[in-house]
Formats: C-alpha cells, sequence, structure tokens
C-alpha cells in the first residue's frame, strides 16, 4: 500500500471513530488489513489468516471465487471477532467503499463486544488456529496426508455437533457423576416426604448401572475424542481442534442476522452523520451502495443484512416514537418513547437470531421484507418437483423462522449409550420428537460412515420417519441398515 | 463493557499480503481432485446424459456431480419447511404470493440470487473430451491381435534429434550457447563466444511412422414389435460411446448400421436410432447381413470387426444365430449382445445363467455358448444408468478378464 494510501484511511477510519464513539458504540480496537482480491477469497475460506489444510476449504475458495467472477456476490469486508479485531478491506475498493466498510467494521466490532453470546469467544483463537495448522501439518508429516484428511472428514462432518455452551456451564466431573450414582437412596426424613408420595409413586431408585456416557451427550465430537478406544492420540488432537474452532463459530452463525443488521444500521448511521463529512456525491454513491446491500431477497434464502437492518430500525423507531401497540393480550399500550438506542443496545447485548425475531419480527415487517415459507411439491423419492410458496399466516412464519434460527438447522442427535448391549457398540438417538422434520437417510447413512471409522465397531441411530421408529446400524463403516425397533 | 475510554483505537497495516497469497493452492488441487474422483463415479449418470451424447468433443459441458460434499446429519430437504424472501424475481406486484413456484429442482443452483435448498451437487465444466479421457481409464479393447497394421502407413514429424546444419529457423540456441561454452572452456578462457563454423546446433525432425489401423462396428439393432423409443435411446447412447472409444484406438472407424425384425437392412443412423418397432423376429438376418457386409465391404485382414446386437432377446431363430455368431467369432475381434429389457417385466421363459443372471431365451442360450470365449461379451440394459457398467463389461481391462475368468 502506498504512503499517501495508507495516510488517507488512516484519516477516514480516525473521522469515523469519533462519530461511531459519538453515537454510543464501543467499538474495541481494529487492526486493518487491505488485501487483494485473492488474499480476501482465502480469508474467507478459512476464516482466518492462518488454518489448518483441509480440500472443503479449497471447496469453499472455489466457490468464492466463481460467485465473485460470475458477479453474484462480491465481499468488500470481512471482520474476525479477535484482539484486537482484524478487519480485511478489499483493495478494489472505492474510497466511498471504504469509508462504508469501515463504518459497518464499527458496528461488528461494538457488536462483538456487546453481545452475551461472544462474552465467552476465545479472542486469541486466530493464534490457536495458527498453532492448529501448524500441528497439524506436523501431524500430516508424521502419519501421511491421507490418514490426517480422512481424520479431518470426519471431524469437520461433525463439527456442528459440539456444545456452544460449554463456556458458559460447568462440567459435571466423573467423579460426581460417580459419587452421584454410588449414593445410596435418600431414606424419608422430612416431615413433608410424604407429599412426593400422594400419588402412590415409588421413590425412584437411582440407576446404579455405570453409563458411559452419564449422560445422553450432544457434544459428539467430544465424546467420540474422549471415548473411543481405537484414536491414536493425533486423531483425539485433531477432533478437540476442530471442537474448539466451531465453538468459537457458533456465536457467529447464531448471530447472522443480527450482527449484518446492526452493522448496517450503524454504517448508515455514521456515514450520514454530518461530521463524517461525505460530499453530495459520495453520499448518493453511498445511498446506492447501501440500498442493494440491504433491498433484495435471496429468492431461497433471507438477506441477512436486510432483514436485520429494518428489524433494528423498527426496534429504534417503536421505542423512539412510539404508536399505540397491542399486547400479548390484547390491550392497548404506549410507551413512553425516547428509548429508541437504548432498547437497540439492550437487544443487541442479550439476543441472538431466533429471538430477536421472535420478538421483534412484526406483521408490518414480514410483508415490508417480503418474507415466505415454502416447501418441496412432487416426487420426493425421484427429487423432480417444484419449490413451492406456502399460505402461513404470518405469526407461524415468525415461529417457524426462529425455530429454524434456533437449531442452525443441525438435528438434535446425541450419545445416548457408548456400550450399547454391553458390545462397546456405539447408540446414538435423533430426537424427533423435538426437531419434528426427518433426517435426510442419504446423508446420515454416509455420516454414520465416517463416525464408524472414529468408534471402530457398529453404530447404531435411532429415529422416526413417517410415524415410524427406525434404527439405522453401521456394522462395518460401509453399508447402513436401516430396522425398524 | 469498558465505560470510560471511548476512543477508538486502530491500526493500517501497510505490508504487502502478494506474499500470502496461494496459501489455499494445495487445498484447491485437493478439492479438484476429489472432484474428479467423484466424477469418475458418477459416470454411469453422465454416460447416458443426453446433452453429452449428442455434444462434440469441444462443447464444454457443465456436470452435475452428485456426492462430494462432506456428509452430514441434516433434515431432508424434501420434507422441511423453508424460508425465503422475495426479489425481483419472484415478486408480483409486491408480495410474493402463496403458490408462486420459486424454482424446479435441479435449477436451483442456476439461479443467481440463491441456491435451492439441499443441493448438494456440484458443477464441475468439464469438455467431453475430458470426460472420455475418464472414461477411457477405465476401458480398454480385448487384447486381440489388432489387423490392418501393414495396410496403411501414416506419417508425422517429431522433432527428436539435433544437428550441425540446418535452417535457422530450427536454431537450437540454448544448445549453440553451451556448445560455445564448452569449446571456450576447453580453450582456456570460458565465455560465449560463438564460433558459427562449430558451435551452432539445429534440431532436426525424424518421420515417425504410425500404422494406420481401421475398425468397423456393425450396430445391430432389433426393431421387431416389442422395442421401443426406450430402447432405441439406450443402443443409441452404448453406440454413441462405443464410437467415441473406438476412434481414440483406430484411425479411421467405420460404422454400418443393421436393423433387423424377420429381415435385415443396412440404414442410415438416423433411421437405425428412430426406426421403431413392428412385426416379429429374426436376428440371424442381421447376423447374416453383417456377414454379407463383411464379404463384401470390409475385409477381415486389414479391418478390425466389432459387431454387436441389441435385441430384447425374444427371437425365432436361435440355433441359427449361435451357428453364425460362431462364423462372426472367425472374423472378429469382438461379438456382443446387449439384452434390452424392462426390469420388473420379466416373465416365465427366462433362464437364469451360471451366475444368477436371469437372461431371456436367447441371452440364455449365448450364456451357455460362449461362456468360456472371452471374445463374446454380453451384458443386460434396463435403465440409462446400464450403459456405463455396459460398456465397461464390454471393453473390460485385461487384467480385470483374467480376474474374473
Amino acid at each position: 500500500m502506498r504512503a499517501e494510501d495508507k495516510a488517507q484511511l488512516e484519516d477516514v477510519a480516525g473521522v469515523m471513530g469519533e462519530v461511531a464513539g459519538q453515537l454510543g458504540l464501543q467499538p474495541p480496537a481494529v487492526s486493518f488489513d487491505v488485501v487483494p482480491a485473492e488474499v480476501m477469497y482465502e480469508i474467507a475460506a478459512y476464516h482466518f489468516p492462518d488454518r489448518f489444510p483441509h480440500w472443503t476449504h479449497g471447496q469453499s475458495y472455489h466457490r468464492q471465487k466463481t460467485g465473485y467472477d460470475h458477479g453474484l456476490q462480491r465481499i468488500y469486508e470481512l471482520v474476525v471477532n479477535t484482539e484486537p479485531c482484524h478487519a480485511y478491506l478489499m483493495e478494489t475498493n472505492s474510497l466511498t467503499s471504504q469509508k462504508l466498510v469501515i463504518a459497518h467494521v464499527l458496528g461488528h466490532a461494538d457488536f462483538f463486544r456487546r453481545n452475551v453470546f461472544f462474552s465467552k469467544s476465545n479472542r486469541f483463537m486466530h493464534t490457536a488456529a495458527a498453532a492448529h495448522a501448524e500441528a497439524i501439518n506436523k501431524i500430516e508429516k508424521e502419519h501421511g496426508l491421507e490418514k490426517v484428511e480422512q481424520t479431518l472428514d470426519a471431524a469437520l462432518a461433525l463439527a456442528m455437533h459440539v456444545d456452544p455452551a460449554r463456556e458458559f456451564f460447568r462440567q459435571k466431573s466423573m467423579a460426581e457423576y460417580e459419587e452421584e450414582r454410588l449414593r445410596p437412596p435418600d431414606e424419608p426424613t422430612m416431615d413433608y416426604d410424604d407429599i412426593w408420595f400422594m400419588q402412590g409413586k415409588p421413590r425412584k431408585t437411582p440407576d446404579r448401572r455405570r453409563k458411559i456416557p452419564p449422560e445422553p451427550e450432544r457434544d459428539l465430537l467430544r465424546f467420540l475424542g474422549e471415548s473411543s478406544s481405537i484414536l491414536d492420540e493425533w486423531q483425539r488432537d485433531v477432533l478437540a481442534m476442530v471442537g474448539e474452532e466451531y465453538r468459537y463459530f457458533y456465536p457467529n452463525m447464531r448471530t447472522k442476522i443480527m450482527n449484518e443488521g446492526y452493522a448496517a444500521f450503524w454504517h448508515e448511521r455514521i456515514m450520514e452523520h454530518p461530521n463524517t463529512r461525505l460530499s453530495p456525491d459520495e453520499l448518493i454513491e453511498f445511498q446506492q451502495m447501501h440500498s442493494s446491500v440491504i433491498s433484495q431477497g435471496h429468492t431461497f434464502a433471507l438477506n441477512p443484512y436486510g432483514v436485520g437492518y429494518k428489524v433494528w430500525k423498527d426496534i429504534e423507531k417503536r421505542w423512539e416514537e412510539p404508536e399505540e401497540e397491542k399486547t400479548w393480550y390484547g390491550e392497548s399500550t404506549k410507551r413512553a418513547g425516547g428509548e429508541g438506542l437504548k432498547k437497540v443496545f439492550e437487544v443487541a447485548a442479550d439476543y441472538r437470531d431466533s429471538e430477536f425475531l421472535r420478538l421483534f419480527l412484526t406483521e408490518p415487517l414480514v410483508e415490508e421484507l417480503d418474507l415466505y415459507e415454502y416447501k418441496f411439491e412432487g416426487d420426493k423419492q425421484k427429487r423432480q418437483g417444484n419449490w413451492v410458496v406456502q399460505q402461513a399466516p404470518w405469526e407461524e412464519l415468525r415461529d417457524g423462522l426462529a425455530n429454524h434460527l434456533m437449531g442452525l438447522e443441525v438435528p438434535a442427535i446425541a450419545v445416548v449409550d457408548g456400550d450399547f448391549e454391553g458390545r462397546n457398540e456405539l447408540l446414538l438417538s435423533h430426537d424427533a420428537g423435538s426437531d419434528l422434520v426427518p433426517l435426510d437417510f442419504d446423508y446420515a447413512r454416509r455420516t454414520l460412515g465416517l463416525i464408524h471409522s472414529l468408534w471402530g465397531k457398529p453404530v447404531h441411530l435411532d429415529t422416526i420417519k413417517d410415524d415410524k421408529h427406525l434404527r439405522l446400524t453401521c456394522n462395518d463403516g460401509k453399508a447402513v441398515d436401516v430396522k425398524p425397533f | 463493557m469498558n465505560e470510560k475510554d471511548t476512543t477508538f483505537r486502530f491500526f493500517i497495516n501497510a505490508e504487502p499480503w502478494d506474499l500470502h497469497s496461494g496459501r489455499a493452492r494445495r487445498d484447491i488441487a485437493r478439492h479438484d481432485q476429489r472432484v474428479r474422483e467423484t466424477l469418475r463415479g458418477n459416470l454411469s449418470d453422465i454416460v447416458s446424459n443426453e446433452d453429452i451424447v449428442t455434444s462434440d468433443g469441444q462443447k464444454i459441458i457443465r456436470v452435475p456431480i452428485r456426492g462430494l460434499e462432506l456428509p452430514r446429519f441434516r433434515f431432508d430437504p424434501y420434507d422441511e419447511k423453508h424460508y425465503g424472501q422475495g426479489n425481483e424475481g419472484t415478486k408480483d406486484n409486491g408480495q410474493t404470493q402463496p403458490g408462486t413456484i420459486l424454482g424446479k429442482t435441479g435449477e436451483g443452483s442456476g439461479n443467481q440470487a440463491g441456491h435451492e435448498p439441499g443441493t448438494d451437487v456440484y458443477e464441475a465444466e468439464f469438455t467431453v473430451d475430458d470426460i472420455l479421457e475418464m472414461m477411457f481409464e477405465d476401458l480398454a479393447l480385448p487384447d486381440i491381435e489388432e489387423r490392418g497394421r501393414d495396410q496403411l502407413v501414416k506419417s508425422s514429424l517429431e522433432y527428436t534429434t539435433v544437428r550441425k546444419t540446418g535452417p535457422w529457423a530450427n536454431l537450437d540456441s540454448r544448445r549453440t550457447l553451451i556448445e560455445a561454452y564448452k569449446r571456450n572452456a576447453k580453450m582456456g578462457k570460458p565465455g560465449w563466444d560463438i564460433d558459427e563454423t562449430q558451435d551452432l546446433r539445429f534440431k532436426s525432425w525424424e518421420e515417425k511412422l504410425d500404422p494406420q489401423t481401421n475398425a468397423v462396428i456393425f450396430a445391430m439393432r432389433d426393431v421387431s414389435g416389442s422395442m421401443g423409443d426406450h430402447e432405441a435411446y439406450l443402443a443409441r447412447t452404448f453406440f454413441t460411446w462405443m464410437v467415441r472409444f473406438l476412434r481414440k484406438q483406430y484411425s479411421g472407424v467405420d460404422i454400418a448400421f443393421i436393423t433387423c425384425h424377420t429381415e435385415a437392412q443396412e440404414v442410415d443412423e438416423q433411421t437405425f436410432f428412430h426406426l421403431s418397432g413392428s412385426g416379429g423376429t429374426r436376428m440371424g438376418s442381421a447376423y447374416q447381413k453383417a456377414l454379407e457386409i463383411i464379404d463384401n465391404r470390409y475385409n477381415p485382414s486389414s479391418w478390425n470387426i466389432y459387431p454387436y446386437l441389441f435385441s430384447d432377446g425374444y427371437n425365432w431363430d436361435d440355433e441359427a444365430c449361435v451357428l453364425l455368431v460362431k462364423k462372426l467369432l472367425d472374423v472378429s475381434n469382438q461379438v456382443g449382445y446387449g439384452e434390452v429389457n424392462h426390469y420388473g417385466h420379466w416373465d416365465g421363459d427366462h433362464s437364469f445363467g451360471q451366475d444368477g443372471q436371469s437372461w431371456a431365451p436367447l441371452g440364455a442360450l449365448y450364456d451357455r455358448t460362449f461362456r468360456s470365449d472371452e471374445r463374446f461379451v454380453m451384458s443386460q440394459f434396463g435403465a440409462k444408468e446400464d450403459v456405463w457398467p455396459g460398456l465397461k463389461q464390454f471393453l473390460r481391462k485385461r487384467h480385470e478378464v483374467l480376474a474374473t475368468a
């Protein structure tokens, strides 16, 4: 970068930072890099400047690049939640784009520090990721590319099955589970004990059997890494590294709409602030870019920038200059007003996408944003048919969307028994009752094959499809049987 | 959050990033390799893809690649609600209305704005020649003495030698400089001075003699009442690839089309693939016709001969066919029989071959008679997906033939 370009960006960032501060934002320190397109795709594909090698990163790079080459998408910036935050700006951005992008980055950076779901994130994850990359390179030299790739394939297939709340809640230790298991049943000692027996229910005697895992375990990656008897130490390391990285990514995925919307909400404020001193031409260029970022939906998916932005604007308006609203009980109510930004900051601190939309997506917004529910109609076996927009009351749409975002499309699958029928087989169970959607069996088959490669013994998965209880069993790492049970 | 310090701190890094680029190269290469591996696994889809069957070698086609995506547990995309947001493409007077069709399955990836749910179909771009290349890694001609080696000779030029004289245009400057340096060094003063009388070196060519070999395929098809469009398409797909394959092996490939019900006739390509069925079935006439054409036009001493018959295997003169196939085997490199059938429509007079495979009467007889003759190949074609396994069956690599023998 030329010295005068650097000086210019320094001026811009200084002014933007000052305006952001006046508006109430408190972004942490940000380290900006201006990078060529190729580097941008790399960081977009790897998420960190330095990360372990895997072919899926090559796939992701390819997608970024073809998207860009075909003019479908353009990355202006990337921000990584680290200490300081790292922001990457595209070299080819015009000066006005750079200003917009810096303002946008300030919004993201503020959000990272404000939102509770990021409060336990490892802000040195870029360093950790680089260390993982180095470790995996070393493992590759020792054990060969092929074995490492197979292990990474399996680990990445399960990478969403980690416990995103692990940093928030204390885990019971094995000793505590043992103590609970071995503790003799309580004798009735209190005066009110008889209340518990009023309906003639016998006191529950705890299961004395030692179970593996002691409770159903949703963190498949951790369970396999810690409890499989066939893995080499380096494989356990690989699983742990992948788990650590994905736990770090979880808050990003859970707040995508809020975070992008929040950044758009603030970049507009900052850019239009008089102290930013944009020229009329720059203002017009900015407004064109801004409206193209927030306006269009993606047909098969929401535009997180647009949806988030509109909901934030609406929250601000409803708390700043409130109109009469109906409560959940149908009573008329009106807020005091003048608390728009206060509410915005409050929501930014405490919510994630699912609750954000469940509470703040209103009927007029659903209409304005043109949100809809759609389904496949046609021959499911042959997968020939149409994607058709469904008739759905707006509340149903809102709740469905919120549920969709809550689970991040990851089926609720837990290890229930690591010593199934005393044969050291693995029994997984899909909580179809809460997911309400059947699994994709084709994908489940292939995933079970990968789990088998980590477990080394038959792997079973119980689920429900079309009201039938089915057990998928992978005995040899290849074929999977499906049987009713 | 820290409430006191509100000054925004930042750094602009000016180090060049160009050196950093290229880190993804290894993963991109590995991904490409996996695309190719997956494509090889998908060949049976691709081989029967109509666009590819009918296109020429240079055309770039987008090939859907299934199963490349890393698997994971996911919900059935065809059984689940999804959420979308309108854009100009879907909006009709402002709001997207219930009942609007957002897209047909399989089209979503072409949509500019987004991707249809659940598609793990990755589209890679290949030329038909690329695909042929991949197919041929799995295919080989039966190991048979090739005919016509001495008949025709084709020559090509290859630069293989170096001479001290030649046209200036062929000057090999690198070698010339090396010679000059060596000579100067020998004289005790290393340097690049060129002595035009001693140092010049010219590239020179040799004429390469390639034996030209020719092959003829007899594409024979049963057009009796029981054979319809579907069968015609299977035969067409098969012969298209067979011709492409043989063109790679031989410098000249002829193809003779013969249709047959009770009488056989030689027809043009158009008629061959579009004639629909009528009448009874006497396949012997097709073989006879082929032998007749061989007598007239394709001397077995200079032509490699590949007769293939497609029939449903319900025929009036099975015994005669066996005799004629024996005759054909004497003059041919390989004789093939493709039994076209619709799975699920077997009737009572099917018999089972030695490997438990169920054949129609003609196929069953062939199976018994020619089982030990590796120049006779047979395969069943029920659906488009069978074309690729059928081709592989007919054009097995030598070691595989031995392994299964």
